[in-house]
């Protein structure tokens, strides 16, 4: 048990009243406290060997300023600790090692003598130790904290075994006081101190200061060291992962990566532009780590650099009688269109070098233009890629977007050509006449390039950057209408148009191509679905009204799916579909020749018209009443359509004496002119022939015959002009049951489009003139001909 | 050079100093050996409490009258206290001391074996 210092103290109870001062810095000594103490100074030696051959006493106290180089009394505190010298060691350089214990606080009221060394006289300071149980309970508090203190911090575990063992509140004061962590300035605060209570509260509030200052130290500590040793240990599987992966012969991961692309690129072929730009991304490549946002981008390109079709060629098929097998097993009829295919083989069997043509298929739907297209394709045993141009409307779509777009991606020709793998497939560019174009840009004009021969061998592409040679692609595009395609783009491309069908072709179509396919995607075999022809006729003139074959073959699909429920159910074992039976499979008649639906009289007549979906018959109708020479066109007429109109009437008036129409007949009369359907809108100068008629029957009030229909453009002087479409009308006219069709004399020669079949039941009237118009339409009265 | 502590962390509250001491063991006894120089073995305390042997006393200085200068003091002088855990339990009534050449030599008997209390249990 240690004894009590102030026992110590007042065992040898004479303390002087004056006694020399060493001034310390950066230390406060408490009571109870020893300290090793080094001395150099010259004045401070004196003071010890004076002090040890006297009362081994000196008074220890702390410089205000831890800098002052030659203390004066006024640099020190005014309260220090008389204290004893316990040993004496001088070290090699003179300086002297002291070893002091602090007895009593002391209050210096005055300095006697300052040299050599600070003497003052001095005041023992009374201290209340009165101790109670609050006493007790801080001090006990004060040790728990302190434990926790020496626990947070470096100071050695011993201190917080001494602090237990401690039994005096003041010396525990001491103890704790002299090994806080806190500035010269606040340890003086606590020397003093005289009242315990006071110097415990003290304690107790800058304990937990220090201990709230470790916490967070601690705290900030742990933080980083996790944050450290989770990138360690990552860093260290890693390292293992490339160590594992070395001693498998692999390399790391990003090393073969880099390595195949390189591999990659080396059997790839490339052109030397391209592969010099793979080579040069390959570089930056492995240069980035893995997660760099950039990295991807990188590996994108250089995978669709890789990707590409650079060098590969399919072989062409030149057969000449293999391609017309083909052609013909796929397509019923079109002898122009393969007619000009096979051309167009025979010359590149002949020149390999020569520049194809880019066709145009134009003609109404389902026709055929696309099977068509892969016909070719696979008459010449290339790859066929199909891309949809209807709807776009943006550039980047045909050229792509810059690579420093998020996302970004070649266009759809680079795409296309990825996927059919060859650089020569044939390339079906579909709806080339619904190409849109707004503030994004004009893909119609980027198309220019693409299908120019003289450019497109250096195609560039804003994603790749790197010229592509589309020079030995086949481009083939299509279309329903030819005056929508932009007229740059037009004149890039020979037109070969696909005309409709006429009836006996779609009922040829049917048989060989519609039914054996619907049969077969319906799991009928043989027999089990007997369409007759007649229902099959009927079909086509009453449930179908089309240039094409697609809802006749949505029709006879239904005709499958009738007939599978049938057989399926087990009600019959084959079904026989005959005129009569229709109805039962496909509901009432939907289209009604427009010809039995109407009644006849003057002022009517009928035209023909083309239309995208094929030809149609249209009706003229005019009517007089009294007015004053106006002539209102109705029917959403263009512009054309009207003036067409207007010279009509023009031509009759200026001819009225010869028609035998009175003089002042237009001066009292209005004539209103329709055409129906009032929601089509129409236009074109076509019609001229057909207004014609139907102005002088009105005017005349003789009826135009109701078998006749007619077509073609008329000038003012009573000439008649070609026009287009012929095929279409003529084959509407027939849809519609008439006969006879009047056509301008200079449009002969399209009659050889028409099928052999369709005109020998046909009657056709060429014209030059008005008057044999007139002479053809308005039939003798007796002569007039009701239709069946 | 200013005057400054050396080893800031160690401040041990300190009021006494401890002698060094030697302990030995041989088959019948403890012996403890304490280098006690200049103690004035009349005021030495020995005493035993549980296994803890405290030994108390004190040296002080001599020849320090008329002195010119002390130019070297690395004894240990004043109060002392040292405390010493014991290895095995002693017989402590039957312990001698002899005070020699400086040295306190303790010879604590060890506690027999067969010294063990036994208590036995009888069954009701």
């Amino acid at each position: 048990m240690p004894p009590n210092v102030n026992l110590a103290l007042s065992e040898n109870s004479d303390v002087p009243n004056e006694l020399g001062v060493l001034p310390v810095t950066g230390i406060v000594l408490f009571p109870g406290m020893a300290v090793p103490i080094l001395v150099g100074k010259d004045r401070s030696k004196k003071l010890i060997d004076e002090a040890l051959v006297g009362e081994k006493l000196i008074i220890v106290v702390a410089l205000r300023e831890q800098t002052a180089e030659d203390p004066q009394p006024k640099d020190l505190y005014n309260v220090g600790t008389v204290s004893q010298i316990l040993k004496k060691i001088v070290l090699p350089n003179e300086t002297y090692q002291i070893l002091i214990r602090g007895l009593k606080k002391v209050s210096i009221f005055s300095f006697v003598q300052t040299d050599p060394y600070l003497r003052g006289k001095i005041l023992m300071l009374e201290e209340n130790l009165e101790k109670d149980k609050e006493t007790e309970a801080m001090a006990l508090n004060i040790v728990k904290l302190f434990q926790k203190v020496v626990e947070l911090s470096p100071l050695p575990p011993e201190l917080s075994l001494a602090a237990m063992n401690v039994e005096e509140p003041s010396q525990l004061i001491s103890l704790v006081a002299s090994n806080l962590n806190v500035s010269v300035e606040e340890k003086q605060q606590i020397l003093e101190i005289t009242n315990l209570k006071q110097s415990l509260e003290k304690i107790t509030i800058l304990l937990n200061q220090q201990i709230e200052k470790l916490e967070l130290g601690a705290q900030i500590q742990k933080r980083i060291q996790e944050g450290l040793s989770q990138r360690q240990k990552e860093f260290f599987l890693r390292e293992q992962l490339k160590e594992i992966q070395k001693e498998l012969g692999e390399g790391d991961e990003r090393t073969v990566g880099v390595a195949e692309l390189r591999r990659r690129i080396e059997e790839a072929n490339l052109p030397a532009e391209a592969k010099t730009v793979a080579e040069k991304e390959l570089d930056r490549l492995s240069k980035m780590p893995p997660a760099a946002a950039e990295y991807t981008v990188s590996r994108t390109y250089i995978d669709w650099i890789l990707d590409l079709p650079w060098s590969i060629l399919t072989e062409d098929n030149f057969d000449l009688e293999r391609a017309e097998q083909i052609l013909n097993e796929d397509h019923y009829n079109l002898e122009r269109v393969k007619r000009r295919i096979l051309e167009f083989l025979a010359v590149r069997k002949l020149r390999k070098e020569s520049r194809g043509p880019i066709f145009c298929f134009v003609g109404p739907p389902g026709v055929g233009k696309t099977s068509l297209g892969q016909s070719i394709a696979r008459t010449l045993g290339r790859k066929f890629v199909r891309l949809s141009l209807g709807g776009i409307r943006d550039e980047a779509e045909i050229r792509g977007h810059r690579r420093t777009y998020v996302g970004a991606l070649p266009g759809r020709i680079i795409q296309g050509l990825k996927k059919a793998g060859a650089r020569n497939p044939v390339f079906m560019l579909d709806e080339v006449d619904k190409i849109g174009a707004d503030f994004r840009g004009d893909p119609a004009s980027a198309l220019l390039e693409v299908l120019d021969p003289e450019q497109n061998h250096s195609f560039s592409d804003h994603y790749l950057e790197i010229p592509f040679d589309l020079s030995k692609v086949m481009f083939i595009t299509t279309a329903n209408l030819l005056e929508t395609i932009p007229l740059p783009l037009r004149d890039r491309m020979e037109v070969l148009e696909l005309p409709g069908y006429t009836e006996e072709e779609k009922i040829e179509i049917a048989r060989k191509y519609l039914l054996p396919r619907q049969m077969e995607e319906h799991g009928l075999k043989g027999d089990d679905l007997v369409i007759e022809d007649e229902a099959l006729n009927l079909i086509i003139t009453s449930y179908t009204r089309e240039a094409g074959v697609r809802n006749l073959d949505r029709e006879i699909a239904a005709l499958c799916r009738g007939a599978a429920s049938q057989i399926a159910q087990g009600k019959r074992e084959n079904v026989r579909i005959s005129k009569e039976d229709l109805h039962l499979f496909l509901g009432p008649e939907k289209y009604i020749p427009e010809i039995k639906a109407r009644t006849w009289g003057p002022g009517l007549a009928t035209g023909l018209a083309w239309t995208p979906t094929g030809g149609e018959i249209i009706f003229i109708e005019a009517a007089k009443m009294t007015g004053d020479n106006k002539l209102p066109l109705t029917g959403h007429l263009g512009e054309v359509m009207k003036e067409s109109a207007t010279a009509s009437l023009s031509y009759i008036r200026s001819k009225a004496q010869q028609f035998g129409i009175s003089a002042d007949f237009f001066k009292s009369h209005d004539i209103h002119l329709h055409v129906p359907a009032g929601a089509t809108p129409k236009d074109g100068p076509s019609a001229g022939v057909a207004m014609f008629c139907a102005l002088l029957s009105l005017v005349t009030g003789r009826s135009v015959r109701q078998d006749i229909a007619m077509t073609g453009e008329i000038t003012l002087r009573g000439d008649i002009l070609p026009v287009g479409g012929i095929k279409e009308k003529v084959l509407a006219a027939k849809r519609a049951g008439i006969h006879t069709v009047i056509l301008p004399q200079l449009n002969r020669k399209d009659l050889e489009e028409i099928p052999e079949s369709i005109r020998k039941d046909m009657t056709f009237r060429f014209v030059q003139r008005m008057e044999e118009v007139v002479e053809i339409a308005f039939a003798p009265q007796n002569e007039e001909t009701k239709l069946v | 050079m200013k005057e400054e502590i050396t080893q800031k962390s160690f401040l041990f509250f300190s009021s006494s100093w401890e002698p060094a001491a030697d302990i030995y063991e041989d088959e019948r006894e403890i012996k403890i050996v304490v280098d006690a120089a200049g103690v004035d073995p009349e005021r030495l305390q020995i005493t035993l409490e549980g296994r803890t042997l405290e030994i108390i006393g004190e040296r002080s200085a001599p020849l320090q009258a008329n002195l010119l200068r002390i130019h070297q003091m690395e004894i240990d002088y004043g109060h002392f206290s040292r405390r010493i855990q014991l290895p095995v339990p002693v017989v402590f009534e039957r312990s001698q001391s002899i005070y020699k050449y400086g040295f306190l030599v303790i010879i604590l008997p060890k506690k027999p074996r067969d010294e063990v209390i036994r208590i036995s249990v009888e069954a009701e």
